[in-house]
């Protein structure tokens, strides 16, 4: 176990004391079992970013090391638009049957 | 025979589309990387479709490629989507992937790429699936990938051009 120590403003500290005592916990407690959900939701932003930036959904992924079903997931949930595909699949389709009629 | 990318395949299981995939091109093949990234450490995370994907392989109904070249590494795509592109482009064959940035890679490379969206217009076209189960996969597809309005026009453009 490592120790990390910070400092907060006042109106954190209260709310901190506030949550840990509805959940009956103590604020060290607390703040451990909220950092893993934290730290997930900051991975799916910078992978939401990459993302948007034109990175491929696995590349953005492994940028910010979480899977990929984990991050498909976030898309959906965050209501992301997927990339477009590429035009030219439906403009062939589209020329080609067009044609035939 | 196609090869498909993590996302793509992904799509596939969540959607259940393998069957039907299998149906238009006889063999659908990944390959080690992509078994990584779907399988192993989608079952890491207890992704419940990752163990789907590891059925699907020991069924036989994916099979695994492994790659014969050297791979190179290139920006914005995913060294798994590079394998499975130079897979395909060793055997010559059509490749299932899921993002721009691959589909131009894939068109630099000479291959013939297919998409998600697109396999539901190849299964109506083929008469394997009904203007029904094209709807009804249609509306799968849209909530499950959130398709941009292009996506979904032209998807609707190509099952009326069909019909």
């Amino acid at each position: 176990m490592s120790v990390i120590s910070i400092r907060v403003d006042k109106e954190l500290k209260e709310a901190l004391e506030e949550i840990a005592r509805l959940k009956k916990v103590d604020k060290t407690t607390l703040i451990k079992q909220m950092l893993p959900e934290m730290i997930l939701q900051a991975r799916i932003e910078t992978a939401i970013d990459a993302y948007q930036k034109g990175a491929t959904a696995e590349s953005a992924a492994a940028t910010a090391n979480i899977d990929l079903w984990t991050f498909l997931d976030a898309l959906r949930e965050k209501n992301i638009l997927h990339h477009p595909h590429s035009e030219s699949l439906y403009l062939d389709f589209l020329h080609k049957h067009q044609k035939k009629q | 025979m196609i090869k498909i990318d993590s996302s793509s395949l992904i799509y596939l299981i969540k959607l259940d589309l393998v069957d039907l995939t299998k149906k238009l091109y006889s063999e659908i093949a990944l390959t080690p990387k992509i078994e990584e990234e779907v399988v192993v450490k989608g079952k890491k995370n207890n992704h419940t479709d990752a163990f789907v994907a590891e059925s699907l392989l020991v069924r036989g109904k994916l099979s695994l490629h492994q790659p014969q070249t050297a791979l190179p590494i290139v920006s914005k795509i995913h060294p798994a989507e590079i394998e499975i592109l130079y897979t395909a482009k060793e055997q010559n064959c059509i490749v299932l992937i899921d993002d721009l940035p691959a589909q131009r890679y894939a068109i630099s490379l000479g291959l013939s790429f297919r998409t998600v969206p697109f396999l539901l217009v190849e299964l109506f076209e083929q008469k394997i699936i009904t203007s029904q189960e094209f709807d009804k996969y249609f509306e799968q597809i849209i909530s499950i990938m959130n398709l941009p309005p292009k996506d979904i026009l032209y998807l609707q453009k190509c099952k009326e051009v069909l019909q």
